[in-house]
C-alpha cells in the first residue's frame, strides 16, 4: 500500500496539470460552494463532465479537489450572508454571522478554514488507516452479505436522512425502481421501457444527480422572489489573535473526530456531524451562552466536522461501493463512467488507483489551505454574483453535464424529469438523496440477491450466514426504531 | 398552524395518491409482459426486485396517502391553492422551455439554443426581481457571455459535440 501511495505522490507532485487541475478545482469548488444555493453535491454533478476527457487519475485530482473544497467554500456565504453554501454549513452561520456582524468576517473565515483544514486531514488519516482494513474484512463477503450491506446502507439513509424516516423510505424505495428500468444485466430482457430506445441503457446516474439535486433548486430558487440579504460588508483583518486561537485546537480536534466518523456511517451525511459536534462544544463549554452570538468555537467545531466528514464518507465508497453521502453517489457515477466499479478488490486490483485516491485528497485539502488564505477576499464578493446570471448560467451547466454523458439529448430529458420530482419531493418535505442512493446501489441489490439465489438457492441463505445475519438486524433496527418514534409522537395525548 | 398542517398533509395525501396510481401503471406494464413474466430456472428473474419494490412502495404510499388524508381532515383551515399554483409558474416555465430547448437545439444548433435560453432567463428573471433597464441589459448581456463561456470551453476544449 505504501509503495502504491508514494507512487501515486510521485505521479501528482511531478505532473505539472494534475497540479494544475487540483488548483483550478480548488478555486472553482471554493467559489460554487460559496455561491448561496449550490451545494457541494451539485457543484460537483455540474463540473462532473469536465473529467470525462480526462485520464481516471487527472479525473480523481480534479473531482476530489472540487469535493474538498466546495464543503469549505460552503461557509464563506454562511459567514457573510447567512445563508449557507451547502447543508454541512448550516450549523457555521450561527456564530459565523454574528461574528461576521461584529466586523470579524475576516476572522470567521479563517477560523472555518484552518478548521476545515484541519478536519480534512483528521478525515484523511481516518481513510488511510481504516479503508484497507475494512477492504480486507470485505473480501470475506459473498453475495448475501453484499446484498445485507446494500440493505444496510439503504437503512442508515432513511435513519440518517433529515425529517421523516417513513418519506426517506419512500423516497429510497422509488430509487431502488428506477433502478431497473432498461436492460436486465443477467438476462437482457427490456424492463419499464415503454418501447423507448433511449430508456433501455437505464436512467443515468449523472442526468438524475445533475436533476434532482441541480435543476430542482433551480426551480425552487425561481419560485421564491429574490431573498432581502443583509450581506457583511466589511471583511476586517484575516488572522485571528493568536490568544484567542491556540486554545481552540482540541475543539477543532474533537470535531473532526466527530466529523470523521460520522462520515463514514453510510449516508450519515455532514449536517448530523456538524450538529452532533457543535452540540458537544456547547454541552463542555463554560460559557454556553456565548453560543449562537458570535464566538469562534461556534466556527471551529462543526467546520472541522463538517471536512472530516469527507475522508470518512470515502471509506466506505471505495471499500464497499456504498455511497458514504449524496457526493460520494455522484463520484461513485463518475468512476462508473471511467469504468471502475469500487469495492473491496479495489485494494486488490486498483491498488494504484487507491494510492492516487490518498494522495489526491491531500493535496486538495493543503490546497484548500493555501487557495483559502489567499483569495478569501476574492471568495468574499462572489456571493455577491447576479442571481438572474447565475440561475440561467447554472441551468445551462446542467444541460451540457447531462447532455455530455452519452452525447444524447434524451439524457438532458431525464435530467429534466429528476429535476421536477427533486422540486416536488423538496416542496413536500421529502428528501431526495435517496432517490440516487437508491439508483446507484439498485443494481448491486439486485445482481446479490439474484446471484445469491442462483448459487444457494435457498432464501434463508441471508439468515443462516452470520456477517449477512448482523447487518440484517443492525439494518431492521435503525429502521425500526425512528419509525417507531415517529409512531409514538404523533399518538395524541389522552 | 393548523392550516399549513392542512395543507401539508393535504399534499402527502396527494403525493401518496400519485405514487399508488404510478405503481399500479408499472405493475400492469410488468405483468403484461410474457418474457418478463416467465420463469428463469433458480435465477428468481427480471421480474423479482420490480416487484418487491412495487409491493412495498405501493404499501407504503397507501399508508401515507390513508395517514395524510385522515391528518388533513383533522386539522382545520382552508387550504389555498391559488397561492401555490401562482408560486409555481416560474417553476413550470423554466420546465418547458428545457423541453423546448432538447427540441430545437439539434435543429437550430446548440450555441443559438443557449444564447437565446441564458439571455432570456436572465432578462426575466432580472426583470422579476426588480432590477431596472440597466440591471436587465446586464443581465442579457451576463447571461449571452456566459452561454458563450460554457459553449467554449465544453466544445472547443472539451470537445463535447454540441
Amino acid at each position: 500500500m505504501l509503495d502504491a501511495a508514494f507512487a501515486a505522490f510521485l505521479q501528482i507532485a511531478t505532473d505539472p496539470f494534475a497540479i494544475g487541475l487540483c488548483l483550478i478545482g480548488v478555486v472553482i469548488g471554493t467559489a460554487l460552494g460559496a455561491l448561496p444555493g449550490i451545494s457541494s453535491t451539485m457543484s460537483l454533478a455540474v463540473l462532473l463532465p469536465f473529467s470525462f476527457g480526462m485520464s481516471l487519475e487527472h479525473a480523481m485530482v480534479f473531482l476530489l479537489a472540487v469535493f474538498t473544497a466546495s464543503v469549505y467554500g460552503g461557509s464563506v456565504s454562511a459567514i457573510l450572508i447567512n445563508i449557507p453554501g451547502t447543508p454541512g454549513a448550516i450549523v457555521t452561520q450561527m456564530d459565523g454571522y454574528p461574528m461576521g456582524r461584529k466586523g470579524r468576517a475576516g476572522e470567521a473565515l479563517t477560523y472555518a478554514l484552518l478548521a476545515s483544514t484541519l478536519g480534512g486531514l483528521l478525515g484523511w488519516c481516518l481513510l488511510v488507516i481504516f479503508a484497507p482494513l475494512v477492504a480486507q474484512a470485505a473480501l470475506a463477503f459473498q453475495s448475501p452479505e453484499y446484498a445485507a450491506i446494500t440493505v444496510f446502507g439503504l437503512a442508515m439513509l432513511a435513519y440518517a436522512s433529515p425529517g421523516s424516516t417513513f418519506l426517506a423510505l419512500i423516497a429510497g424505495m422509488i430509487g431502488l425502481l428506477l433502478a431497473t428500468i432498461g436492460l436486465d444485466t443477467t438476462t437482457d430482457v427490456a424492463r419499464f421501457t415503454f418501447g423507448t430506445d433511449g430508456l433501455q441503457a437505464g436512467l443515468g446516474i449523472i442526468p438524475a444527480a445533475v436533476g434532482i439535486f441541480g435543476i430542482a433548486e433551480v426551480l425552487k430558487g425561481l419560485e421564491r422572489g429574490a431573498k432581502k440579504l443583509q450581506p457583511v460588508t466589511r471583511i476586517g483583518r484575516l488572522l485571528p489573535p493568536w490568544r484567542e486561537a491556540a486554545p481552540l485546537w482540541p475543539l477543532g480536534l474533537r470535531g473532526s473526530v466527530i466529523g470523521a466518523f460520522v462520515g463514514a456511517i453510510p449516508a450519515a451525511g455532514s449536517a448530523i456531524a456538524v450538529t452532533v459536534a457543535y452540540a458537544l462544544e456547547k454541552r463542555l463549554s463554560k460559557t454556553p451562552e456565548k453560543f449562537g452570538t458570535g464566538c469562534p468555537e461556534g466556527v471551529v467545531a462543526p467546520e472541522s466536522a463538517n471536512n472530516a466528514g469527507v475522508g470518512g464518507a470515502l471509506i466506505p465508497m471505495i471499500t464497499l461501493g456504498i455511497p458514504g453521502d449524496s457526493m460520494t453517489a455522484v463520484l461513485i457515477g463518475a468512476l462508473l463512467i471511467h469504468g471502475l466499479r469500487p469495492g473491496p478488490t479495489m485494494f486488490a486490483q486498483h491498488i494504484d488507483f487507491v494510492g492516487i485516491v490518498y494522495v489526491a485528497l491531500a493535496f486538495a485539502i493543503v490546497a484548500t489551505l493555501v487557495v483559502g488564505m489567499l483569495g478569501n477576499r476574492l471568495f468574499a464578493r462572489i456571493v455577491n454574483a447576479p442571481r438572474a446570471v447565475l440561475l440561467s448560467g447554472v441551468t445551462l451547466l446542467c444541460i451540457v453535464g447531462s447532455f455530455a454523458v452519452r452525447n444524447s439529448f434524451f439524457d438532458v430529458i431525464v435530467m429534466t424529469g429528476f429535476g421536477v420530482l427533486g422540486y416536488l419531493m423538496n416542496r413536500i418535505g421529502m428528501p431526495t438523496a435517496p432517490v440516487i442512493f437508491g439508483l446507484v446501489l439498485g443494481p448491486i441489490l439486485e445482481e446479490n440477491v439474484r446471484r445469491s439465489m442462483i448459487i444457494y438457492n435457498d432464501w434463508t441463505v441471508f439468515l443462516t450466514r452470520p456477517i449477512s445475519l448482523t447487518v440484517l438486524i443492525i439494518a431492521i433496527v435503525a429502521l425500526a426504531y425512528p419509525l417507531i418514534q415517529d409512531a409514538m409522537r404523533r399518538r395524541p395525548s389522552p | 398552524m393548523k392550516e399549513t398542517l392542512r395543507s401539508h398533509s393535504l399534499s402527502l395525501a396527494i403525493t401518496g395518491v400519485m405514487i399508488v396510481a404510478g405503481v399500479m401503471l408499472l405493475w400492469r406494464n410488468l405483468v403484461s409482459d410474457p418474457i418478463v413474466m416467465q420463469q428463469w430456472g433458480r435465477d428468481p428473474g427480471p421480474a423479482f426486485q420490480p416487484i418487491v419494490m412495487l409491493t412495498l412502495l405501493g404499501l407504503s404510499a397507501l399508508g401515507l396517502a390513508v395517514t395524510s388524508a385522515i391528518n388533513a381532515l383533522r386539522a382545520r383551515g382552508v387550504v389555498d391553492l391559488g397561492n401555490g399554483i401562482a408560486s409555481v409558474a416560474m417553476p413550470a416555465a423554466m420546465v418547458a422551455a428545457l423541453l423546448i430547448f432538447v427540441a430545437l437545439a439539434p435543429r437550430i444548433g446548440f450555441l443559438a439554443c443557449a444564447l437565446v435560453f441564458t439571455a432570456g432567463w436572465s432578462a426575466l428573471i432580472a426583470w422579476r426581481d426588480g432590477e431596472g433597464r440597466r440591471g436587465i441589459a446586464l443581465a442579457v448581456g451576463g447571461g449571452a457571455l456566459v452561454a458563450y463561456g460554457i459553449f467554449t470551453v465544453f466544445s472547443t476544449m472539451i470537445g463535447v459535440p454540441l
